[in-house]
């Protein structure tokens, strides 16, 4: 057995080095004994979602075998029938839409799933109609009719409880991230304000997320990375200290403080426990290289903001989030990622339609020009996630590519298309609809999956069955989730 | 349907419906809702009004599985909302109905939910900026850095949507290192230098051009690329040359000390400038940059003068980051500007440019900078130690650990540290001497271990009966009030000998926090909030409808409503100002926007308005109205809701999921006030829309005046007359004005629930309601002057106790 590197060193550009990340010579004995895997890539697990919606009516998002069909549409949400009464096209030789044209090169590694819904978005309330649902319950699936307008009281998020289980396995559990902010109704946000967190805690906190690609790439790739032995001793036994003065300073401060008070402290004080395990779970990988690529790049400052007068600076400071995200994955930081990659806000006008998105575009009601606007504005986020997934593409790991040992799911918590009911004979448009969910999968889960299928759900088969699945494929079995009934029927999994 | 004040959240245990005496009442609430609610809400067999059905609600067990349909019931009950007005001959209940009606709801809400009243609260990132400022005396933000703050009802300081993770935890630490490593002093003190910059061009300084004679000799660096600085201190003006445009950069003879001059033309994105380098020897070092410039006409492509359009600003960057912006006035003669900044970069980067940030095509026509020279001295302190390191170390840097640690922990926690504290952090210090640290390193560490705890990160305030805070806690709530950071000394003091909360002693010290510069943190945080102010940085105006919007219109735009709140504030102006005043505060570009005339220069000062101007007053402020505006057009019902939501504090509540746009116009101009209105004459027809939307939509109408970006336009009568939900008409701006005036007593109410909202860190409920009558009735006697109401909030019982 070769005696693993002795310096925990980031290898930049130096070409004598391998430039493949994670190969089983560079991994001692003793993790790989513990993670058990011994000839396989792990699983990367990421959740990619858009504010505001997709247009899920023609040429969007799922692809039509047959157009909307005023009967049909009755009857909608049974043997492959959408809302509008369109046609699921499903099996494998679906057609490219408007929006689905830039997964092209990559078609073999999506799963298209129409027909998912999360039941308890439907929960009739006023307080929080669908904008403060959005992407809030993508990864919950929780009822939070309940709440004041805005969702930021939720229940637990997927992402967080797989980071739980296989979070120790990589040095960072997970990311929660975002390109630009994350956006929330706090009623300065006047009322329309989307709900832009996925991530939640276990106590249904939002988790926090980063939104700047320079400082992200230092935290992972840069800080701490020139230390030698005895400076990460002496960071290490410094740290130690401090946490052991603060839990002091918490103990005394609980039998100040009246009740109410103590929920903070005890988060803070459950907080610091997880720093700890943390630090003592990173001294494993004091000799494990972190081995960035050869062409890894510390991204430029951005001006962040308004993404220029066009709006066309967006796309750039998507590139550059997902380009460390690819980095996170490739070397391994990290198995569990949730990243908002956009939404219907801001300036669209490099796209031709300079309107405001979420009045107009979203909320298009079915007219033909605003539709085309929801259109571009979909597929201009596609492109981006295609970029990101021909990426992983081309990274090989030891079996397959790293896109091949993933499971990305890219999705929306609201759809924007027609309406499931008929009234009169007219199909009506929602913009922000609970039924039908926009989804889909990137990967093979390590080969375990075999994608390339759009496959169509009856109404009423949770979404939550779907983080089954995923949970399944991470090695979790027997695993439930709020209210899933089960893995997904129909995936080819093996 | 409003949703008023906001309640617990989480829901445990359960009330029963029916029947629950309620401390000596009896209150039969399924009667009431029976008697008064159903007939409209729920009748078997009717139409459901509002789509609001009562039924299940009735039949359930408890108020829990419909908690938010139960608030809404609240809130109409509070209001007297319900039953509406019309038709007359509807049965309303009595005052002591509603009343035992309210009481019973609030009762049954309280049980229903579990959740804590009351929060603790964490600093949030402007806070903590702040507080590291004050504390440690070396400002670089490093909570710019932290995730970004969460916020409820429009603030940032509200406590209970904060939570804490690994991430952030570990970004407290490594914040907590950085600055203290700042700000403790390296051991020498260091030799100051003072340099002087001139103005010359590539081939000047390479030798290749002849450079006339002056009294400042240059000729040891010009000619040797390894030296930069004389022995005299003389050094050069590094310049970007621009390929391709061999004027654009132009050093010609001038008034500069060497003879000569630079002229920086505005690029737009201040490309064109001078830099000036230099090797600062502290971690973070403080220096001043003096020059002298002038501003002369720019010219278009014939070489002809063109007349001003805006203001020549001169941007002073640091290190890459912008530090100041100076506005440079047409003058024959340079004038002497100054900029103190500080650096903890070793190499540090001074560069001076032309900063405008005008639109493209009018670029050629502001004036260009004339660079005349520059001295840069430094590194400045006063003693050494600098006052960063005695902050936290003391004056004695041989002083045994405890004689620093305890003021400084005193300090940090903002009240007395305890023994077994002080105990805690000299073991720190001594365990790492221990393994073999300098002292140096030993008493960082401690340092940064202080401000990682609970104490220093949450305003800790102690249980105890009636509600009582101790002079320390209350110091804290006022300072975080009014200046977003620690007390100061003078407070701490006043805290320690009990004098505080004595009537005489609190006035004087808030009337003296309100003067103090930090106060202006209440306009940038509060009024940045409050006014949406912070939202004019997002704003993304169609560039071919709006094409004359730019950079220095949106920075001007921020700083008027910016100057205009600190205004009110200082002068302790009525708070009916808000709403319509006589006066503003401009720069020329805003000057520009808005038809004044006679602004000259960049900054901003106070403008009268006469009587026939319609400017004066937040909603007429260029600003607000493009922030509640659409990209290509305004926005009638955005506008409405500022109205309802920031002036009166009662916000609409959040529009249906699904509602349809409004046809857009085809041409690439904005779409006409009279169009916008025919279009949004749909709200009033449909009636799902019109219960909401007759309460929003005719505050907005009036505004039609201003377009997108709040320049005025001429518009016909009729599309800017507008009935309000009770009968008033609003004619136009002026009448909106007249009638926001007569409902100053509203808004007071609602800019006092706002100001407590931010200051107390909570949201409010009806249980506060009493106390904030009280604070409005004692300000209406100082006509709601604004330090008065401030002061006013600061003595009501919601502040002074928990």
């Amino acid at each position: 057995m070769k005696a693993p590197l002795s310096r925990r060193t980031v290898l930049r550009g130096m070409s004598a080095t391998l430039a493949l990340p994670f190969l089983d010579a560079m991994t001692p004995l003793s993790a790989l004994a513990r993670t058990g895997r011994f000839s396989r890539a792990p699983l990367r697990s990421v959740f990619v979602g858009l504010g505001g919606g997709v247009w899920a009516g023609e040429d969007g998002f799922f692809p039509w075998k047959s157009a909307m069909d005023v009967e049909r549409a009755k009857v909608w949400g049974k043997k492959g029938v959408l809302p509008g009464g369109a046609l699921a096209d499903t099996g494998r030789q679906w057609k490219l839409t408007n929006t689905l044209e830039p997964l092209a090169n990559v078609r073999d590694q999506i799963t298209l799933l129409s027909g998912l819904h999360n039941p308890n978005d439907s929960i009739r309330n006023p307080v929080v109609n669908a904008h403060g649902q959005d992407l809030g319950t993508l990864l919950t699936a929780t009822d939070i009719s309940g709440t004041q307008g805005v969702a930021l009281k939720n229940g637990v998020s997927f992402d967080q409880v797989l980071a739980r289980k296989i979070g120790h396995q990589t040095r960072i559990p997970s990311l929660a991230l975002t390109v630009g902010r994350s956006s929330y109704n706090n009623r300065e946000a006047t009322g329309l304000g989307y709900m832009g967190f996925l991530s939640y805690d276990f106590n249904g906190n939002a988790v926090p997320t980063e939104g700047d690609p320079q400082r992200l790439f230092d935290r992972l790739f840069t800080d701490g990375s020139e230390e030698d032995q005895a400076q990460r001793e002496q960071r290490r036994r410094r740290k130690a200290s401090i946490l052991d003065a603060v839990k002091e300073d918490l103990h005394q401060l609980n039998g100040m403080v009246g009740h109410d008070d103590r929920q903070r402290l005890d988060e803070y004080f459950t907080t610091v426990r997880e720093v700890e395990q943390r630090a003592e779970r990173a001294k494993q990988w004091d000799d494990i290289p972190i081995n960035l690529p050869e062409d890894a790049e510390r991204p430029e400052k951005v001006d962040r903001g308004a993404y220029g007068k066009t709006g066309e600076g967006r796309v750039e400071e998507m590139r550059q989030m997902l380009d460390v995200l690819t980095l996170a994955l490739q070397t391994d930081m990290t198995r569990v990622a949730s990243l908002r990659l956009g939404g219907y806000h801001g300036q669209f006008a490099f796209l031709g339609f300079p309107e405001d998105p979420h009045g107009n575009y979203a909320h298009n009601n079915g007219d033909p020009k605003k539709v085309a606007g929801a259109r571009a504005i979909d597929r201009m986020h596609m492109e981006q996630f295609a970029y990101f997934l021909e990426k992983m593409a081309s990274i090989q790991e030891t079996d397959g590519s790293l896109l091949d040992n993933s499971l990305v799911m890219y999705g929306a918590g609201l759809t924007n298309g027609p309406k499931p009911q008929v009234r009169g004979d007219e199909i009506g448009y929602n913009a922000h609809g609970q039924a039908n969910a926009p989804l889909l999968l990137a990967g093979k889960a390590g080969g375990r999956l075999q994608a390339g299928e759009h496959v169509n759900y009856d109404h009423g088969t949770p979404l939550s069955n779907l983080f089954v699945t995923m949970a399944g494929l991470n090695g979790l079995s027997d695993f439930q989730f709020v209210d899933s009934t089960g893995p997904l029927n129909g995936l080819a999994v093996s | 349907m409003r949703l008023r004040f906001s309640f617990w959240l989480i829901l445990a245990g359960l009330t029963v419906l029916s029947g629950r005496p309620l401390q000596g009442e009896v209150m039969d609430a399924k009667a009431f809702l029976q008697k008064y609610c159903i007939s409209c809400h729920g009748a078997p067999g009717q139409e459901v009004k509002g789509e609001f059905d009562l039924q299940p609600m009735l039949q359930a067990e408890s108020i829990t599985p419909h908690l938010g349909k139960w608030m809404d019931v609240m809130d109409v009950v509070d209001f007297r909302e319900m039953p509406p007005s019309k038709p007359a001959d509807l049965p309303r209940p009595s005052e002591s109905e509603y009343q035992g009606m309210l009481a019973w709801l609030e009762h049954g809400m309280q049980q229903a939910s579990g959740a804590p009243k009351h929060y603790t609260r964490r600093l949030n990132r402007a806070q903590y900026n702040n507080t590291m400022r004050d504390l440690l005396k070396v400002d670089i933000d490093p909570a710019d850095a932290f995730p970004q703050d969460l916020g409820e009802e429009g603030f940032d300081t509200v406590a209970r949507v904060q939570s804490i993770s690994p991430l952030l935890w570990s970004q407290y630490m490594d914040a907590a290192g950085r600055v203290v490593r700042l700000a403790a002093a390296q051991d020498e003190a260091p030799e100051t230098f003072t340099r002087r910059y001139f103005p010359l061009d590539r081939d000047q300084s390479s030798g290749k051009a002849k450079v006339k004679k002056s009294s400042i000799d240059l000729s040891p660096i010009i000619a040797d690329r390894k030296k930069h600085v004389t022995e005299a201190g003389n050094a050069l003006f590094n310049l970007d040359h621009e390929t391709g445009s061999p004027n654009k950069n132009r050093v010609r003879e001038g008034q500069g000390g060497n003879g000569y001059e630079v002229v920086l033309t505005h690029s737009g994105d201040g490309a064109r400038r001078a830099r000036m380098k230099f090797q600062n020897p502290l971690n973070y070092g403080r220096y001043r940059l003096t020059f002298r410039a002038y501003a002369e006409r720019g010219h278009d492509r014939d070489g002809k003068e063109l007349a001003p359009y805006d203001a020549c600003v001169a941007g002073i960057y640091v290190n890459g980051v912008l530090e100041q912006e100076i506005s440079v006035p047409l003058t024959d003669e340079p004038q002497e500007y100054t900029v103190e900044f500080t650096s903890d970069f070793s190499r540090t980067e001074v560069r001076i440019a032309a900063n405008s940030q005008v639109s493209r095509k009018h670029l050629n026509a502001v004036p260009s900078l004339i660079l005349c020279d520059a001295e840069l001295e430094g590194p400045l302190f006063e003693s050494w130690p600098p006052a960063s390191d005695r902050a936290i170390f003391g004056d004695n840097p041989d002083a045994a650990p405890e004689a620093w640690l305890e003021p400084f922990i005193s300090k940090a926690f903002r009240r007395p540290a305890t023994t077994g504290e002080i105990e805690r952090y000299v073991d720190i210090h001594q365990r790492e001497l221990e393994a073999g640290a300098t002292p140096r390193e030993a008493k960082i560490l401690a340092a940064q271990a202080v401000l990682v705890s609970p104490s220093f990160l949450y305003l800790i305030e102690k249980e105890r009966p009636g509600g009582q805070l101790n002079d320390y806690e209350l110091a804290s709530r006022l300072s975080y009030f009014l200046w977003a950071s620690m007390p100061d000394e003078t407070l701490f003091d006043l805290a320690a000998s009990g004098q505080l909360r004595k009537p005489q002693v609190f006035r004087q010290q808030v009337a003296r926090m309100l003067e103090d510069p930090k106060a202006a943190a209440l306009t940038k945080e509060f009024a940045g909030q409050w006014l949406a102010l912070r939202r004019i940085g997002e704003i993304v105006p169609d560039p071919e409808i709006y094409q004359d919007f730019d950079d220095e219109l949106r920075e001007a735009m921020r700083e008027e409503g910016e100057a205009f709140f600190q205004e009110i504030v200082d002068k302790n102006l009525p708070v009916r100002t808000f709403l319509d005043a006589d006066f503003t505060f401009a720069n020329q570009r805003l000057a520009r926007h808005y038809d004044l005339p006679d602004v000259e220069g960049a900054e901003m000062r106070r403008v009268s308005l006469g009587a026939d101007d319609l400017r004066g007053g937040v909603v007429t402020q260029a600003g607000i109205l493009a922030v509640h505006s659409q990209q290509t057009r305004t926005s009638p019902v955005l506008r409405g809701v500022f109205v309802l939501e920031k002036l009166f504090n009662r916000p609409p509540p959040n529009p249906p999921a699904n509602v349809p746009p409004l046809p857009e116009s085809e041409d690439k101009e904005e779409v006409t006030a009279t169009n916008l209105r025919e279009q949004m004459a749909q709200h009033a027809s449909n009636p799902a829309c019109a219960s909401c939307h007759e309460k929003i939509d005719p505050w907005g109408l009036a505004l039609e005046e201003f377009n997108g970006i709040g320049a005025h336009r001429t518009v016909e009568a009729e599309s800017v007359t507008a009935e309000l939900f009770d009968g008033a008409m609003l004619t136009g701006v002026r009448g909106l004005k007249e009638e926001l005036v007569r409902r100053e007593a509203d808004f007071a109410r609602g800019l006092t629930e706002k100001l407590l909202t931010y200051g107390l860190g909570r949201t409010l409920d009806s249980a506060d309601r009493r106390e904030v009558d009280g604070i409005l009735t004692k300000a209406a006697r100082a006509d709601y002057g604004m330090k008065a109401l401030l002061l006013c909030v600061v003595e009501s019982d919601l502040f002074q106790k928990r």
